[in-house]
């Protein structure tokens, strides 16, 4: 009897013990741990998921429908797409990289096509060259007003001529369609680009961006600004697929580096590379392997240590006038200015779009954001998707107690629904103290993976007033240019990581910078009137340069750069006399203008006039804008009937999971088969013990 | 007078046995653990049901998106009629929605509407349903646009890489996803079984 009961009191304590072993997640889920917890609950199901279920933005009609799919023609299904091959040449020269993509598209079918390539481009790249290379014949491309082009490119198109068009459809995204390729027939189209090189904390840079991010539009947008609806009614050019042979679209790179000094180091972040010095200061670079399509691909490289330089001056003489481009360092003052106290916010990005990596890239790097503020600072974390929520609903000092409340929320971030970015700016711009003593910077994390730039940087514009803005770019594919631009407009700077590995490193620079904002309110004079661009020049901070275009008609004998660097007035001239001869300085100039010229629009100019203004400096230098575009038509027809189009899918960024059907299984019935059978074995032991 | 005997008191009668049948006691706890384990998991989904049903009534009566507890992150978006069960399914197709409801694919539009609409579900609790779904069966679906009816065309198995079920269609269809075999033990399984149904004019 005394047994039975105490079996039964042992079977009570364990079922008490099980029961609040499920139980306590639940009851704690309510407090504000709630998703910390609630992730605990599903433990069994997380380690059962190998991968994770494709997961896109809330609006499903918005952007998501237009990625996984292939263009479809009629009732006949989904289409083969063309073979595609691209070969990147660049050629660097001081501070400015000229680069050769040549695309060869293969038709491996039956029929005749239009390949559809939408491919992206750094945010500061002048697109000014484009040929056709079709067998031995080579066809130039010529730059005509955009609607002109599109109609030239329809009426080859439509008699059956081959022809080419590379159009922009924004400044960092690039459409090159190609008509008639007969079957098993090849086309080559050579694009060519320049840009300035990127320096900072005395590395110099080169990206080459290789896939986009799929962009989200969100649901009330309204503005003017350009963008083609397709057939199925989708104004997104770009769809990304899960490729079943990721082997077709490859990327081979090739770069010769003649920076003018001697280099201590040149480095990839992302890829393999080999190099060799060919002549003194001269390297030639390549990729190890051809690189899959699916990351950025970052060359730097670093002048020897008592090389570093100070100022640089380089000319171009043309009929035109004389173009010119000048970096000035500013001196480094670090022992001089003591931290200010701040008021810091962090906005985060928590759409479906930074699912995968991405999201722990971001939130690794905000913890270190938190952890590493000074004491004096304020601070508040504001979370965006479809929604936007702010940790505070006022910035809280950086006490040990707010930190873990912080560092709680922070662990408690997940990616999932739509990127409302506007809501985001509104918590952390809307609202802004009017006599702060406080210097106000806005750190924000996202991917940019955003189509509505345009009614963004006009709400920017109008609402930034004292605060700093500074952008952070996470994932393989970051929308550089909207990153770019915000932080251009908010004084502020751009840093990318691409890796986790990275996270810690260019958290640290930014946040030296952060610190010590070095020179603000920067004015430039020459000595004799030019044109110079940006306009408005950007806060230097530690290890930047200023970097200014200028065109003159008459050459220029100095300039005089003023600025405050703390709260001391800094001058400092440059004699103009002397520069290096280097070409392309002229196509850099024009794409500054148009770019300064572009966001004249933010700023309520009228539109027309300045579409006008950004047609006449494209046409005049060549170059694809919003308002013109390249194209090249064959003299002779090739194609007998219309031929239908195909696109060439972008791989989607890495850490972007498509491709796997959701896990839907759990492991209820496995768990009740091993609860049976060790209830048997223990039944089992017990009767061999009653009855021995 | 001698009839006092010593006894130990109940914490260390109670240690001797159960140290005394050591192998019982841990196989019976362990059983426990997994009974509890595999109940939980199934009383999760049958619970959830009927929260998440007050929170549909909730939207379809003001239109509003209504998380069934204060700290969801999903929220009811169709109901789902499948040979006499009802099923009330959550937005988002993540392994968190789908303990507790079917789950709507965000990427795909919602039945009723033009295309493909994905819904997938466990194949051991909410989704068990679908073993028994067989050609030319009607599934209704509710939304807060209304009710379509559709009809089944077809039931395979495909393998969970095969992501040309979730590509959209140029009419109206459903596709119901789920874990193959019915009856497995192992939750990490490669197959899945769909159900294809098109929308009845």
């Amino acid at each position: 009897m005394t047994k039975r009961t105490r079996v039964i009191v042992v079977l009570s304590l364990l079922a008490l013990a099980g029961a609040f072993r499920f139980g306590s997640p639940l009851l704690l889920s309510s407090d504000a741990q709630a998703s910390h917890s609630h992730l605990k609950i599903d433990l069994s199901y997380e380690a059962s998921t190998h991968a994770p279920p494709p997961k896109r933005v809330s609006h499903y009609h918005d952007v998501e429908q237009g990625s996984f799919f292939v263009k479809e023609a009629g009732d006949s299904g989904y289409l083969l797409s063309p073979l595609l091959h691209t070969q990147v040449d660049f050629t660097v020269t001081g501070l400015i990289s000229r680069a050769v993509v040549s695309q060869e598209f293969t038709n491996p079918s039956s029929e005749w096509v239009n390949g559809v390539y939408v491919f992206p481009l750094p945010e500061n790249a002048a697109v000014d060259h484009m040929k056709m290379v079709i067998g031995e014949r080579v066809i130039e491309g010529i730059i005509k007003p955009k609607e002109t082009a599109k109609s030239l490119y329809e009426e080859a198109r439509l008699s059956g001529k081959k022809a080419s068009l590379v159009s922009q459809s924004r400044p960092n995204l690039f459409t090159n369609t190609v008509a008639n390729i007969g079957p098993g027939e090849s086309v080559k189209v050579v694009i060519e680009y320049q840009q300035a090189v990127h320096f900072e904390d005395n590395t110099f840079s080169l990206t080459f961006p290789t896939t986009i991010t799929t962009r989200y539009l969100p649901s009330q947008h309204n503005t003017e600004q350009q963008v083609e609806v397709n057939e199925h009614g989708w104004a997104i050019p770009q769809p990304i697929y899960t490729q079943p042979t990721p082997t077709n679209n490859k990327v081979a790179i090739n770069v010769a580096l003649n920076p003018g000094f001697p280099v201590a180091s040149i480095t990839s972040r992302h890829h393999p590379i080999t190099q060799t010095e060919v002549r003194p200061n001269q390297y030639q670079i390549g990729l190890e392997q051809a690189m899959m399509a699916n990351a950025d691909f970052t060359l730097s490289w670093q002048p020897q240590d008592n090389q570093h330089p100070i100022a640089a001056h380089f000319v171009q003489k043309t009929e035109q006038g004389q173009y010119g481009m000048i970096m000035l360092m500013p001196p480094t003052a670090e022992n001089r200015v003591s931290a200010i106290a701040k008021e810091m916010i962090f906005v985060v990005d928590t759409s479906g779009s930074m699912h995968g990596e991405s999201i722990l890239q971001a939130k690794q790097a905000l913890t270190f954001a938190v952890n590493k503020l000074s004491s004096n600072d304020t601070f508040n974390i504001i979370q965006f998707n479809a929604h936007a929520r702010a940790l505070w609903s006022e910035s809280q000092q950086n006490s040990a107690a707010n930190r873990r409340e912080a560092n709680t929320f922070i662990a408690s971030l997940t990616a999932d629904g739509g990127s409302e970015i506007r809501s985001a700016l509104e918590l952390a711009l809307g609202r802004q103290h009017e006599n702060s003593e406080r210097l106000r910077q806005v750190i924000f994390i996202t991917d940019g993976a955003i189509g509505n730039e345009a009614e963004l940087f006009n709400y920017i514009h109008n609402n930034i007033k004292q605060t700093r803005l500074f952008t952070v770019g996470i994932g393989s594919a970051p929308n550089s240019y909207f990153m770019t631009e915000a932080a251009n407009m908010g004084k502020g700077t751009y840093t990318f990581i691409n890796t986790q590995l990275d996270v810690a490193n260019s958290m640290q620079a930014l946040f030296e910078n952060l610190a010590y904002p070095i020179l603000r309110d920067i004015n430039v004079a020459f000595s004799d009137p030019v044109e110079s661009y940006p306009k408005n020049l950007p806060d230097l901070y530690k290890g930047q340069p200023l970097m200014i275009s200028y065109k003159t008609s008459e050459p220029v004998t100095s300039l005089n750069a003023t600025g405050y660097l703390a709260e001391d007035m800094w001058q400092q001239s440059l004699p103009l006399q002397k520069g290096a001869m280097q070409s392309g300085l002229d196509t850099l100039w024009a794409r500054r203008k148009i770019a300064q010229l572009s966001r004249n629009k933010y700023k309520g100019m009228e539109a027309s006039e300045i579409d006008q203004q950004i047609l006449e400096v494209a046409m005049a230098h060549h170059l694809v804008s919003s308002m013109t575009s390249l194209v090249a038509v064959d003299v002779t027809p090739s194609a007998l009937g219309t031929s239908t189009d195909r696109r060439i899918h972008n791989l989607t960024p890495k850490g972007q999971l498509l491709g796997h059907l959701p896990q839907t299984a759990t492991p209820a019935l496995l768990h009740l088969l091993i609860a049976i059978s060790l209830m048997g074995l223990a039944l089992c032991r017990l009767f061999a013990i009653k009855n021995p | 007078m001698s009839t006092f005997r010593y006894q130990k008191p109940l914490i260390i009668r109670l240690s001797d046995m159960l140290w005394g049948h050591k192998i019982i006691v841990c196989c019976l706890a362990m059983s426990l653990y997994f009974f509890g384990s595999s109940g939980y998991i199934h009383a999760k989904a049958v619970l959830a049901q009927y929260l998440i049903k007050d929170a549909w009534q909730h939207t379809l009566q003001n239109g509003q998106q209504t998380p069934p507890w204060a700290w969801a992150d999903t929220f009811p978006v169709a109901t789902l009629d499948i040979n006499g069960e009802r099923l009330y399914v959550l937005s988002g197709a993540t392994g968190r929605t789908l303990a507790f409801a079917p789950g709507h694919l965000q990427s795909t539009p919602l039945p009723g509407e033009q295309g493909n609409s994905v819904i997938t579900g466990h194949r051991d609790t909410h989704f068990s349903v679908l073993a028994s779904v067989q050609v030319n069966d009607v599934i209704a679906a509710q939304t807060t646009e209304g009710v379509s009816y559709y009809n089944v065309v077809s039931t395979r198995i495909v393998d969970e890489s095969n992501v040309s079920v979730i590509q959209n269609t140029s009419q109206g269809t459903l596709t119901l996803i789920t874990c193959y075999p019915f009856n497995g033990l192992m939750p990490n399984t490669h197959l899945r079984w769909v159900v294809s149904a098109k929308r009845m004019p």
